[in-house]
């Protein structure tokens, strides 16, 4: 092992640096010492810079909120809670009990999912120092792996348990939808389906996040696939897969160049802002249809509050010079904002149109 | 007794001091030559055509093709100063003044076409198709480069990947060319082109990263923070701006000067590491050309850690 006092060169094979990757230290004669991979050289003897961290942790709290990703949750949360405003202010008979377990089952999935894709891109050195990639907890040195596997998978067990319930009950269409957003979590990027680079992801969080995920709050809150679920499936899943494909069409030349043939890839920069284009405007006209058919309440449409959000995004992308332009950054976080304002608006309106209905 | 950094401007002397980097005569452009001869192909470190005779001798390969590999690196090079200059509005350079200065700016892009027009030309007369794409692709990464760092401006909310990505276009690219070349000629790819290509996003990282430290130096001759005050972050002001420290526009250059000197810190530390992984990148390449057979020559390769060793120190 190379060393000076700040920074730890060992091969990547080598169990000390598995160790250091998994449990964040090494050990200095007595002592241990706090590190992170910062950098990867490539080549017949993969090495791997490890970097001491001196920087003070924050609380442990603080660390583990910002690994769980809070504000992702709400991709998966909102969905459930605005088909059960629907349901209500159609007059259907709710069962919580039964919607708690259903939404909370649903997030303690997504944490643990989250959670182990961050663990998994930090061992395999994909998720550095600086990348834009998972919490990045790990790459400063706030958690280890170690620690973050072990709530990832309390996670998945605990979302797996409190979903039991729930898909006992309805087991005959809860089971397949539960298997496949489970596939499809685990595979998008993961061998062996690694549906991101067959040009599948956007379809496999579009179900997932969409169509998919309303139909299972639905069943499970109201025993059916109540009117107007679909199209909130739509509405939601073409926001999801706006944050994805903004994503992926940053990684255009990255993933051309290593073969990894995502849909953004395949489509090319340009056609890549029309297909974004095309989410945005497809997610309100399927608002817009469900509303014209009579099965969503026109309360839905105050998620047009949202559009400043998605013409901004979109208004972004027209000026950007290609992939890697700088008129890109943020544009992530920013169609995850959306998602955000668009879900929390369509629940005030329709919780508002619910109590106005219901008040004498 | 001399200093590291003289003994590497020695080697270099060594090295490219019988090279002539002058570009022929054009029949139709005279003044042109004159004025390339005087401005551009004059001075400079001539940093890339040591490393690539330098890497190219390191693998055991003949002299010969291996400086018109050196000349033709240095012509892009001063291409690239000859329009960097015209974009950044530089009026001196090298303690001369610029062509755009003595010239016009129309005229200092033309003459950098004019180089680059030559550069292609030598290569062409090289015969490796390969090394004339490579260089092809070299071009049009520095072109990327320059491209993404203009969009940068006035953005301070630019992602390490963004910084990350013009540093391996801007610098990086031709140092990778430089690595490349003498691989080319020698019809060798594999393992060591793999290497090859990772020493210079090293190299290359490491350089500008130290650069940018260079630009927040009060002992460097050069404008203090000259970066932040054409609206671009580098890389230690990207840092302060991670860290959370957003720029104080009430601030001469934006942060303390107790803040800048953390994030230099940070950054050159960051360099530093990326050195002592090219120094490992190099040992594997001497190991990979003894594995294919080739009779690769320590000197050369202690040439290599010796330069490294000072870019590591911060004095080149």
């Amino acid at each position: 092992m190379l060393q000076d006092s700040k920074i730890f060169m060992l091969e990547a094979d080598s169990p000390g640096a598995r160790s250091a990757l998994l449990n964040g230290w090494i050990e200095v004669g007595q002592e241990r010492v706090r590190v992170v991979a910062e950098e990867v050289l490539e080549g017949p003897v993969r090495t791997i810079a490890f970097k001491r961290v001196d920087r003070p942790r924050p609380a442990r709290i603080k660390a583990l909120l910002v690994s769980l990703r809070a504000v992702s949750l709400t991709a998966t949360a909102l969905p459930g809670f605005a088909v059960l405003s629907l349901g209500l202010l159609s007059g259907l008979r709710a069962e919580l009990g039964f919607f708690v377990l259903a939404l909370l089952g649903t997030i303690f999935l997504q944490i643990g999912v989250n959670v182990l894709n961050d663990v998994e891109d930090h061992l395999k050195l994909i998720d550095l120092p600086g990348s834009s990639g998972g919490s990045q907890t790990i790459q400063r040195g706030w958690l280890s792996a170690y620690e973050l596997r072990i709530v990832g998978y309390l996670s998945l067990a605990i979302g797996v348990g409190l979903g039991l319930p729930v898909l006992m009950r309805h087991w005959q269409i809860l089971v397949p939808v539960r298997t496949v957003a489970l596939i499809g979590s685990l595979g998008y990027s993961s061998k062996p389906l690694g549906l991101k680079y067959r040009a599948l992801g956007d379809i496999a969080v579009f179900l997932m996040c969409g169509p998919l995920l309303t139909a299972g709050y639905s069943m499970a809150t109201f025993s059916a696939v109540i009117p107007g679920v679909y199209h909130l499936g739509f509405f939601f899943g073409l926001l999801a897969c706006g944050i994805l494909h903004i994503n992926n069409i940053q990684d255009i030349r990255i993933d051309t160049l290593s073969g990894a043939r995502t849909l953004a890839a395949k489509l090319g920069f340009e056609k890549s802002r029309l297909l974004l284009t095309a989410f945005y405007v497809l997610a309100y006209l399927s608002l817009g249809v469900g509303v014209l058919q009579g099965v969503l309440h026109p309360a839905v449409l105050f998620s047009i509050l949202a559009i400043p959000f998605f013409a901004k995004i979109l208004s972004r992308s027209r000026v950007a010079s290609g992939p890697d332009s700088p008129a890109l950054n943020g544009l992530r976080v920013m169609a995850a904002q959306g998602h955000l304002i668009a879900g929390l608006t369509m629940l005030v309106a329709l919780s508002l149109a619910r109590y106005i209905a219901s008040s004498p | 007794m001399p200093t590291p950094h003289q003994m590497i401007l020695t080697q270099i002397e060594n090295e490219t001091g019988h090279i002539d980097f002058s570009i022929p005569e054009s029949l139709s452009l005279p003044t042109v030559h004159y004025l390339l001869s005087r401005h551009l192909l004059d001075g400079g470190k001539k940093l890339r055509p040591y490393l690539c005779l330098c890497f190219g001798k390191m693998l055991g390969l003949p002299a010969s093709q291996l400086e018109a590999c050196a000349r033709i690196a240095e012509i892009v090079h001063s291409a690239s100063l000859a329009h960097d200059d015209v974009i950044d509005e530089a009026r001196v350079r090298r303690g001369r003044r610029t062509l755009n200065a003595s010239t016009s700016n129309a005229q200092a892009v033309l003459a950098g076409d004019l180089l680059l027009a030559r550069s292609t030309s030598l290569c062409l007369d090289l015969g490796n198709m390969t090394l004339a794409r490579d260089l092809a692709d070299t071009l049009e990464e520095l072109v990327a480069g320059e491209w993404l760092q203009l969009e940068a401006r006035g953005n301070f909310e630019i992602s390490e990947r963004h910084l990350e990505r013009v540093s391996l276009a801007k610098t990086a690219s031709l140092l990778r060319w430089c690595f490349l070349a003498p691989l080319r000629l020698a019809g060798l790819n594999g393992e060591i082109e793999g290497l090859a290509n990772e020493l210079a996003r090293l190299i290359g990282l490491s350089f500008q990263m130290s650069d940018d430290c260079v630009d927040y130096s009060r002992e460097s001759g050069k404008e203090y923070g000259k970066d932040y005050s054409e609206g671009l972050l580098n890389w230690v002001s990207w840092t302060l701006v991670a860290w959370g420290q957003k720029p104080d526009p009430s601030k001469p250059h934006g942060w303390e000067d107790s803040k800048i000197h953390e994030a230099v810190e940070d950054v050159q530390a960051r360099a530093s590491m990326k050195l002592k992984l090219a120094r490992e990148c190099l040992e594997q390449i001497f190991l990979q050309a003894q594995i294919i057979g080739l009779s690769p020559v320590r000197q050369y390769q202690q040439n290599l850690f010796d330069l490294i060793g000072t870019l590591e120190k911060r004095s080149f």
